[in-house]
């Protein structure tokens, strides 16, 4: 529109006379001011033609760089239902993050759960257990540095991105945008965000069958300009038990030796399904145990590492547990049992190279026979502040 | 809501029959008084023992009676029935009682019969400690899906 508009701007060019071989507009007389004018006329048109071609994966990928933000720099209230992900469980709970982050929820439903409550402040999360007058307590997960960069790289290489046409979810004009995985094993997601601030509205994973199950859905939302101080403080009782756990500690060869557990860490190198370990903590609660955190972008796990006897057989949801001589991994993700299998068993087939030297190097690295860091492949670098910083892919 | 307005509500509230709000507040109330929370636990007692107690089959003449007296009996007979018929009513209900208050005091006394508490042992304890870092998790990723941000183990 903007260059019809200044080709007008054209003077003594006479539109409608028949062109002689070559481009009518260089027979006419412009002048100066003119050909300025369709210059930009040009570049205008140019650069809207290549906005209208920027991949929609693009743009998919920064909306979906907002929703990962943990200090999402607005304020929301919304009602949310969750959704396990074998459908045999739901919750409904109220949430209210402040735009710095602190957070506060409470579940509705069910009414075994109600009144579940737990507030983020920012330096600690505090969750009440009402039925048994007891309150867990653990750092804040706002602490940690952001992560988003480099998530989004991994989602890059993993899944392929489209955005669908928008639709309203709670009232809200939301874009839908669906994750296909290059890794055959893992489900499609289809991601549904707030147009505007790119919170998470509709969170949909694909089931055995192809169709789309919703695992997390906002059934209203409302983006006040200002949210109570006293939202995020945690209501207590003389008689409340507190439970204060110590704060997790980066794994690392110089607190391994501190330790003193019975097994050797496993961090492996490389594992199924684009997954990469993201980092490895140590979680100092009754039992000493590593929590690696492994992700492949969009999903996030972790593989809980302790002694046999002290993670007995029990019913976790969407959890998979492998025990390997001295060690059990427990792997608790999102994802299908087969995908969580193929996890433990690239973790036990490092217990195993851990019994040969020579095969460590290129099955896995042991923390505490070899703490270097592992190089990174498909240049996907890693946070930082990641003690282990690994990655690969062993389909 | 004060104690008394709890206590009416208790019956109802262990039945799971109170909306929503009305439920939070008969919790919210016994958060904080212990001496309805012994009120609730007898109650809960009180049911299961209600429920678990044997149920009485009709007699074999049961239905037959049933229709006579929707259809109306015998003016006569309705008359002579109507004694027996209130006589053991009364027994049933005094029966009932008696039994209430004999076995109450069992009930206190005996652990067994307490509100379910969560499972005890090394496999809760990991539970806990799994569903407490998951809740870390979840509320760092919310996009990941992640599990149910409750500790399920101690809810169930």
């Amino acid at each position: 529109m903007a260059a019809e508009r200044k080709v007008v701007a054209l003077e003594g060019c006479d539109l409608s006379a028949p062109l002689e071989g070559g481009w009518g507009v260089s027979k006419c007389r412009v002048s100066p001011m003119a050909k300025a004018l369709l210059l930009v006329a040009s570049l205008t048109t140019l650069c809207s033609a290549a906005t209208a071609k920027q991949p929609e994966s693009t743009k998919a990928r920064q909306l979906l760089s907002r929703s990962m933000e943990r200090v999402p720099g607005f304020n929301v209230v919304a009602v949310i239902l969750y959704r396990a992900l074998d459908g045999s469980d739901s919750e409904q709970a109220k949430i209210e993050i402040a735009k710095d982050g602190r957070m506060h929820r409470v579940v509705l439903q069910p009414l075994s759960r109600e009144g579940f409550e737990s507030v983020d402040d920012g330096k600690q999360l505090r969750t009440l257990v009402p039925d048994h007058k007891t309150i867990l307590v653990q750092e804040s997960p706002l602490l940690e540095q952001s992560d988003t960069v480099f998530r989004l790289s991994l989602i890059q290489q993993n899944y392929t991105l489209k955005l669908e046409p928008s639709l309203r979810i709670a009232g809200r004009e939301a874009m839908p945008i669906l994750a296909t995985p290059k890794h055959i094993e893992l489900a499609p997601r289809r991601i549904t965000v707030d147009a505007q601030t790119g919170f998470l509205l509709k969170l949909e994973v694909g089931n055995e069958s192809g169709r789309m199950e919703p695992r997390v859905e906002v059934k209203s939302v409302d983006f006040p300009s200002w949210l109570s101080a006293n939202v995020f403080q945690l209501r207590t009782l003389d008689d409340t038990r507190v439970i204060q756990f110590k704060p997790r500690q980066d794994l690392t060869q110089e607190n391994i030796a501190d330790l003193q557990l019975q097994f050797k860490p496993v961090v492996p190198k490389k594992l199924p399904n684009g997954f990469v370990v993201q980092h490895a903590q140590i979680n100092r609660g009754r039992f000493k145990s590593i929590a690696v955190r492994i992700t492949d972008g969009l999903v996030r796990g972790t593989v809980y590492e302790s002694l046999p006897s002290d993670a007995p057989e029990m019913e976790i949801e969407s959890a998979t547990r492998l025990c390997v001589g001295p060690v059990t991994f427990t792997v608790v993700m999102d994802a299908p049992e087969a995908v969580r299998r193929r996890i433990a068993q690239a973790f036990a087939k490092n217990v195993r190279a851990a019994e040969e030297p020579e095969a460590q190097v290129a099955s896995g690295m042991v923390p505490g026979t070899d703490a270097t860091p592992a190089s990174v492949v498909n240049n996907v670098a890693p946070p930082s502040h990641l003690t282990f910083q690994v990655g690969g892919n062993d389909n | 809501m004060n104690c008394k307005q709890t206590q009416d509500r208790l019956s109802a509230y262990v039945d799971r029959e109170l909306s929503s709000p009305e439920m939070l507040q008969v919790r919210e109330h016994l958060f904080a008084c212990r001496q309805c929370q012994e009120e609730e636990l007898e109650y809960r007692c009180l049911k299961q023992l209600l429920v678990s107690g044997p149920t009485p089959e009709p007699t074999v003449d049961f239905e037959g009676r049933l229709v006579k007296s929707v259809l109306g009996p015998d003016p006569v007979l309705r008359a002579e029935r109507k004694r027996p018929a209130y006589l053991v009513a009364a027994f049933a209900a005094a029966a009932a009682m008696a039994a209430t208050l004999l076995i109450l005091p069992f009930v206190k006394g005996n652990p067994a019969m307490k509100r379910p508490m969560a499972n005890s042992g090394k496999s809760n304890d990991f539970a806990i400690e799994i569903n407490r870092d998951q809740i870390y998790e979840a509320s760092g990723d919310p996009l990941s899906g992640g599990h149910l941000s409750s500790p399920a183990v101690y809810g169930r």
